[in-house]
C-alpha cells in the first residue's frame, strides 16, 4: 500500500485536471477539476516551507553543538524565523517589514546577481575563442547582437539593429522553436508515464 | 629564469582583477556624465506599444508584476514605462504574481508612485492580488477560476468589496494579460493563450529573451520587451526617457569593452597558435 | 555622503557582497547567510497568506472538505521525522499529478501544435521565412536524429545519411546562432543589474552621479 496509495493519488489528481480541459460537463469542468488545481495551489504553498525544515535542521544542529561558523548558522536562524514571525505577526504590509525587505533581501539579492557582471565579462575574454566553426558562428553572432542592441553599435552603424534584430527574429528564434518542440515531446511522454504510475522517481527510492 | 611572454601570450593573459576595475570603471563614467546614444526601436518592442496602445479605454487587464529583487533594474523600468502608457488610457489593471514572491513589495512602490501621480483609485481601477505558489498549476488556476484563487486581494480586503475584482469570473473577462518576469512566456501561452486566446504581452529580462523570441516569432506573443534594451525603447515610445534610457550609456560602454576582450583574445589565440604554443587564458 | 539609515544599511549589504571579488570573507559571508535566511522568510510569509486565503477561511466557512489539501500540505513535513517518511508521498504525488496534467495539456496545444501549425504556415516567399524553416527542421534532425547517423543503429540508405548529415550541420549552426545571441542577452541583463547596484551606490549613497 506504501507504494501503491501515491500513484493512486498521482492518477486521480492527473486525470481529473485531464478530464477537466476535455470535457465540458461542470461537475468534472468546475466542480473537479478547478479544485484539484486549487487543492495544488495550496499543497504548493505548503512546500515552500520545506527549505525553511531543512534549514533548521542543518543550521539549529550547527548551532547547538558549536560548530564551524555557528554564529553564523545562528544569524541565518534569526533572518529566517524573526523575519518570519514578523510576518506573520503584522503581515508584509507592516513599515518595518517592508524597510527590513528594501535594506537587506533587494540589495543583497541584486548584488549576488550584480556579481556576475563582473564574471561575465571576464568570462568573454577567457572563453570566446574560435576554435571551430561552430565557436566561430557563436561569437560572431554574439558580438553583433551585443553590439546591435545598444546605442553605440547602433551609433557605429545603424543597420546593427535591424540586423541584430533579423539574427533575433528568425536563425535564433528557429532553432528556440526546435528546442521548443523537442522539449514539449519530452514533456508529453513523460507527463503520460507519471500519471500512469510508469515513472516514479518522483516518490523516493522506495517508490521505484 | 622565466622566459618572458611575447606580445601575444601577453594580450592573452590580461589580469582579470584589471578587466573588473576597468568594467566598473566604465559603468560608472558614463553614468557621470551621460553621452546620449540613439534608441533603435525593435519589433518586438514596437508591437508591445502597439498592443497596449489598441487597447479601447477603460479595458481591464492582467498583468503578472513579477518582479524580483535580483531583475529589477531590467524589470521596473519596463514596467514603470508601461503603466504610464496603461493609467494615461485610464486601463483597470489587476496586478498579480505568479513567478515571484518578492512582487507585491516592488507593485506597492508603484502604487505609491505611478497610480498616485494618475490619481488611480484602488478597488475600481486599480487591484493587487496575493501571491500564489505553484506557477504554471498557479497561472492555471487563476484561469480557470479567478474568484476561487482570490477570495482576498493583498491587503486582506475581500474581493466582494472590490468593484474591479467583481467583474472577474475567469480570463476571459481580461482583455489582455501581460507578465514581467525573470522568465519567458511559455506558462501563459499554454494556460492563457492558447486555450482561452487572450492576446499576450510579455516583458522579460535578457536571459530569457531569446527562448521568449520563438513564442513571438509563432505569433503567440503580440509583444515581446527584452531586458533593458527593451525598457529604454518603450521610456523613448511613451515619451517618458527615465532610469532605463539612463543606463543605455553605461550598458553601451560595457558591451563595447566585452567586444574589445573578445577581439583581444582571438588575435591572442591566432597569434600563438601561429606560433606553434598554446595561447591560453589564465 | 547620504546620512540616512535606510540608505547605509543596503550600501553596506552591498559592499559586503562585493567584497567577495577582493576574498571570501566574514562579513560576505554573514551577509550571505542573512539573505539566505530573510528571502525563505519572505516566501513563507507569502505562502501563509495563500493557505489561510484558499483553504483556511473557506473551510471556516463551511467548505469542510478542503481539510484534504491542508492535511496532505502538513503531510509533507512528515519526511522529517524517522518511519514516516513515506506519508509525504501521497502530497508529492497529488502535486506531480497535477503539474504534470496542466504541462501535459499546455505542452501539446501551445508548444508542439501551435509551434509547428505556425511554421507551416509560413509562406516560403521570402529568404526569412526559408531560414525559419530550413533553421526548425535542421534543429530537430540535429537533436532528434544525429545518433542513428553517427552511430548508424538503424539501416539507412545513402541519400538519407547524407540528407540526416546536411540537416545536423544546419541545426548546429542555428543552435550556434541562438546560443551567441543568448550569451550577448545574458552579458546585457547581468550588467544591467550591475550597472543598478553601481548606480545606487555613487548616485543615491556617495552622491557622486548627479541625480
Amino acid at each position: 500500500m506504501r507504494k501503491e496509495v501515491p500513484l493512486i493519488v498521482t492518477f486521480i489528481a492527473g486525470a481529473g485536471i485531464m478530464a477537466g480541459f476535455f470535457l465540458q460537463a461542470p461537475l468534472v469542468k468546475v466542480s473537479l477539476s478547478a479544485n484539484l488545481l486549487n487543492w495544488a495551489v495550496i499543497i504548493s504553498a505548503f512546500a515552500l516551507a520545506l527549505g525553511a525544515g531543512n534549514l533548521t535542521r542543518l543550521h539549529g544542529l550547527n548551532l547547538s553543538r558549536r560548530g564551524k561558523n555557528w554564529a553564523l548558522s545562528g544569524l541565518l536562524l534569526l533572518g529566517l524565523w524573526g523575519f518570519f514571525l514578523l510576518g506573520l505577526v503584522k503581515g508584509p504590509t507592516y513599515s518595518s517589514y517592508t524597510y527590513i525587505f528594501n535594506a537587506v533581501l533587494v540589495p543583497g539579492s541584486a548584488t549576488v546577481m550584480a556579481l556576475n557582471g563582473f564574471y561575465i565579462i571576464s568570462a568573454c575574454y577567457r572563453t570566446f575563442r574560435m576554435r571551430s566553426w561552430q565557436a566561430t558562428l557563436m561569437v560572431l553572432t554574439a558580438v553583433v547582437v551585443a553590439l546591435g542592441r545598444v546605442g553605440i553599435g547602433q551609433a557605429m552603424w545603424p543597420a546593427l539593429g535591424p540586423i541584430s534584430d533579423w539574427i533575433n527574429r528568425y536563425p535564433n528564434a528557429s532553432a528556440m522553436r526546435g528546442i521548443v518542440i523537442g522539449a514539449a515531446l519530452g514533456t508529453v511522454s513523460l507527463g503520460i508515464r507519471v500519471i500512469l504510475g510508469i515513472e516514479r522517481g518522483h516518490l523516493g527510492a522506495e517508490g521505484g | 629564469m622565466k622566459p618572458s611572454l611575447s606580445f601575444a601570450e601577453r594580450l592573452g593573459r590580461i589580469d582579470v582583477r584589471v578587466i573588473h576595475f576597468l568594467v566598473a570603471l566604465l559603468i560608472l563614467l558614463p553614468l557621470i556624465r551621460p553621452v546620449g546614444l540613439p534608441t533603435q526601436i525593435s519589433e518586438g518592442t514596437q508591437k508591445a506599444y502597439d498592443t497596449f496602445d489598441a487597447l479601447p479605454p477603460g479595458s481591464t487587464i492582467l498583468i503578472d508584476y513579477s518582479i524580483g529583487a535580483a531583475c529589477a533594474p531590467e524589470l521596473e523600468p519596463q514596467a514603470t514605462a508601461w503603466m504610464h502608457h496603461l493609467m494615461a488610457k485610464r486601463t483597470k489593471i489587476v496586478l498579480t504574481f505568479v513567478y515571484s514572491a518578492e512582487g507585491p513589495i516592488f507593485a506597492q512602490k508603484m502604487l505609491d508612485t505611478v497610480a498616485k501621480e494618475y490619481n488611480y483609485e484602488y478597488g475600481k481601477e486599480i487591484v493587487m492580488t496575493p501571491y500564489r505558489a505553484g506557477q504554471e498549476t498557479a497561472l492555471a488556476a487563476i484561469a480557470r477560476d479567478f474568484q476561487g484563487v482570490f477570495p482576498q486581494d493583498y491587503y486582506g480586503a475581500d474581493s466582494s468589496t472590490l468593484p474591479l475584482m467583481q467583474e472577474i469570473q475567469d480570463i476571459n473577462d481580461f482583455a489582455l494579460v501581460a507578465h514581467l518576469a525573470n522568465f519567458g512566456p511559455d506558462i501563459y501561452v499554454r494556460q492563457i493563450g492558447a486555450p482561452y486566446g487572450v492576446p499576450i504581452v510579455c516583458g522579460t529580462t535578457g536571459v530569457c529573451s531569446p527562448l521568449a523570441q520563438a513564442y513571438f516569432a509563432s505569433g503567440q506573443i503580440q509583444g515581446l520587451v527584452a531586458a533593458l534594451g527593451g525598457a529604454a525603447e518603450y521610456e523613448v515610445l511613451v515619451g517618458k526617457p527615465g532610469p532605463a534610457a539612463a543606463m543605455m550609456d553605461a550598458q553601451s560602454s560595457t558591451h563595447l569593452f566585452a567586444v574589445i576582450l573578445v577581439v583581444l583574445c582571438n588575435i591572442s589565440y591566432f597569434l600563438t597558435r601561429k606560433s606553434g604554443q598554446a595561447g591560453q587564458g589564465r | 555622503m547620504s546620512t540616512q539609515l535606510s540608505v547605509w544599511l543596503p550600501a553596506l549589504v552591498t559592499l559586503a557582497i562585493f567584497s567577495l571579488l577582493y576574498r571570501e570573507n566574514i562579513y560576505y559571508r554573514a551577509v550571505e547567510h542573512l539573505l539566505v535566511g530573510v528571502g525563505l522568510a519572505h516566501s513563507m510569509v507569502m505562502g501563509y497568506k495563500s493557505i489561510v486565503d484558499m483553504a483556511v477561511n473557506p473551510m471556516l466557512q463551511g467548505k469542510w472538505y478542503m481539510i484534504v489539501p491542508i492535511l496532505l500540505g502538513f503531510s509533507l513535513y512528515l519526511r522529517w521525522f524517522k518511519g514516516l517518511g513515506f506519508y509525504s508521498r501521497s502530497a508529492v504525488g497529488f502535486l506531480m499529478g497535477v503539474g504534470t496534467a496542466v504541462g501535459l495539456k499546455g505542452a501539446l496545444q501551445a508548444d508542439l501544435f501551435g509551434q509547428i501549425i505556425s511554421t507551416a504556415k509560413l509562406p516560403l516567399t521570402n529568404m526569412s521565412n526559408v531560414v525559419m524553416v530550413v533553421g526548425l527542421v535542421g534543429t530537430l534532425m540535429h537533436f532528434l536524429f544525429i545518433t542513428t547517423a553517427q552511430t548508424g543503429e538503424a539501416p539507412m540508405n545513402p541519400l538519407s545519411r547524407v540528407l540526416l548529415w546536411i540537416g545536423s550541420y544546419v541545426g548546429r549552426g542555428m543552435i550556434m546562432v541562438a546560443l551567441g545571441s543568448a550569451f550577448a542577452y545574458t552579458i546585457m541583463a547581468r550588467i544591467s543589474v550591475l550597472i543598478g547596484r553601481i548606480q545606487f551606490l555613487f548616485r543615491d549613497w556617495i552622491y557622486l552621479i548627479p541625480k
